[in-house]
């Protein structure tokens, strides 16, 4: 007698495997995007909840494994606001020639942004970089396309996906990720892209424009929606593109995009 | 409870676990589902909690459905020629059965893709840990969940089991 290979079991588990390969395979754009706004909005309480007491409970670890540091850390800060009078003086000098060099590059004054406060309430779970999830959404006036940033007009990322209650950020460092640059210092302008969420690349830098280690970058404001003036990070290293058509330069960004808990949408 | 796992897996997980290696919650519910109560009755709790984590991850749907439906699959085969009665070697088998279960789940990863050819960078990404060191901290992440949610799953599963048999015989 001939045995049955088919059993129930292995039926439904060919029946779901085809039937996901033929969506995984087919990507229908867009067919999922009603049950994604409908998940995004109904668990936005939830996630916003874990979120804020997972990172006050890893924050509050954080701080109790630091307590025996605390003294050495004081004497060292000691040390270091007394170095610091000494180069606030000299900070005062340079600020002029900022408050100057600012108006000769038109940078965008930053009380003129539209800025929207957000908490930061996920993100991804891959740990790669690529994108974190905010608590404002369509309801709050964000769009897609909309600059993100944190502190003085430091740029983080762009809306991505936008939903009712939440929004979803692409990272500088996602590969998805792409934005008009330029080397503060030389203006020699480039495009900055993500390294699958490891760092930042200034990219596409002509081999006759100049660039040099510890160089500002920051967005040139050509192209889409996000304005010159924006601070990306600085470079720590400068390569030739595989086809020695274009230079590359490493950007190292200023803040750690993992540790991220409350950023700016530039709405305008 | 599959959408409060699949929460807990992209807003809490994350705080508490270095880089690539923010485990799989609910892989490891997953498996110890199977392992319980078979794959007949976890084959749909699979493709649900697979499309929470599409849904949450931004993957084109169905890759993660897939992934936790053979894993179910293959840990009710596994479960049913090996899980032992005993309560000290049942873990440890359970054990075992996560760290299998994490290889095939990174393993389907990467295999759909590459063969699909997916786009999306980061999934990639994701799946090339299955041939470097980040699939050893994935497995120590998981069993560290397996520890956690051991407890919780198999409370919830009783009173399930429990409530339905009342519901039946009141129902006679």
């Amino acid at each position: 007698m001939s045995r049955n290979y088919f059993t129930p079991k292995l039926t439904k588990l060919i029946a779901t495997v085809l039937v996901c390969v033929l969506l995984v395979f087919l990507n229908p754009k867009g067919i999922f995007n009603p049950a994604r706004t409908l998940f995004w909005t109904a668990s936005y309480p939830f996630q916003k909840t874990f979120y804020i007491i997972s990172q006050k409970t890893r924050n509050t670890f954080e701080f109790l494994g630091s307590i025996s540091d605390l003294k050495a850390e004081n004497e060292n800060l000691i040390k270091e606001n007394n170095n610091l009078v000494g180069e606030l003086v000299g900070l005062k000098d340079v600020k002029k020639t900022n408050e100057n060099l600012e108006e000769q590059l038109k940078l965008i004054p930053k009380n003129k942004y539209d800025l929207e406060a957000s908490y930061v309430i996920g993100q991804d779970p891959q740990k790669l970089g690529s994108w974190i999830m905010i608590d404002k959404g369509s309801a709050n006036g964000i769009a897609p396309d909309m600059p993100v940033i944190v502190g003085e007009g430091i740029l983080v990322g762009k809306t991505s996906e936008v939903y009712p209650y939440s929004s979803k950020v692409e990272l500088l460092t996602s590969a998805s990720s792409s934005v008009n640059a330029l080397d503060i210092e030389t203006g020699a302008k480039g495009l900055v892209r993500g390294e699958y969420g490891l760092g930042i690349v200034l990219d596409m830098v002509e081999q006759s424009e100049v660039l040099n280690v510890g160089d500002m970058v920051i967005t040139s404001g050509l192209g889409g929606n996000v304005g010159r003036g924006l601070y990306i990070g600085a470079i720590t290293q400068i390569k030739t593109s595989d086809d020695r058509l274009f230079q590359e330069a490493v950007i190292s960004p200023r803040i750690k995009y993992s540790k991220l808990d409350v950023v700016f949408v530039i709405k305008k | 409870m599959i959408l409060v796992a699949a929460i807990f897996q992209e807003a809490a997980m994350v705080n508490f676990f270095p880089a690539l290696m923010v485990p799989d919650v609910l892989l490891v519910v997953v498996a110890l589902w199977t392992a319980r109560i078979g794959f007949e009755k976890t084959w749909p709790r699979a493709i649900l909690a697979g499309l929470m984590l599409d849904l949450i991850f931004f993957w084109p749907p169905g890759v993660n459905i897939i992934s936790l439906v053979v894993v179910s699959y293959l840990v009710s085969f596994l479960a049913k020629r090996f899980l032992i009665s005993q309560k000290g070697w049942k873990f440890i088998f359970l054990v075992i059965l996560t760290v299998i279960s994490t290889i095939i789940l990174h393993l389907i990863y990467y295999l759909v893709s590459t063969t699909l050819l997916l786009s999306e960078n980061y999934m990639k990404m994701g799946a090339e840990s299955i041939f470097s060191i980040g699939i050893i901290y994935k497995i120590m992440a998981n069993l560290v969940i397996l520890f956690v949610v051991y407890w919780p799953v198999k409370k919830v599963e009783d009173f399930l089991s429990m409530f339905n048999q009342s519901v039946i015989s009141t129902k006679r």
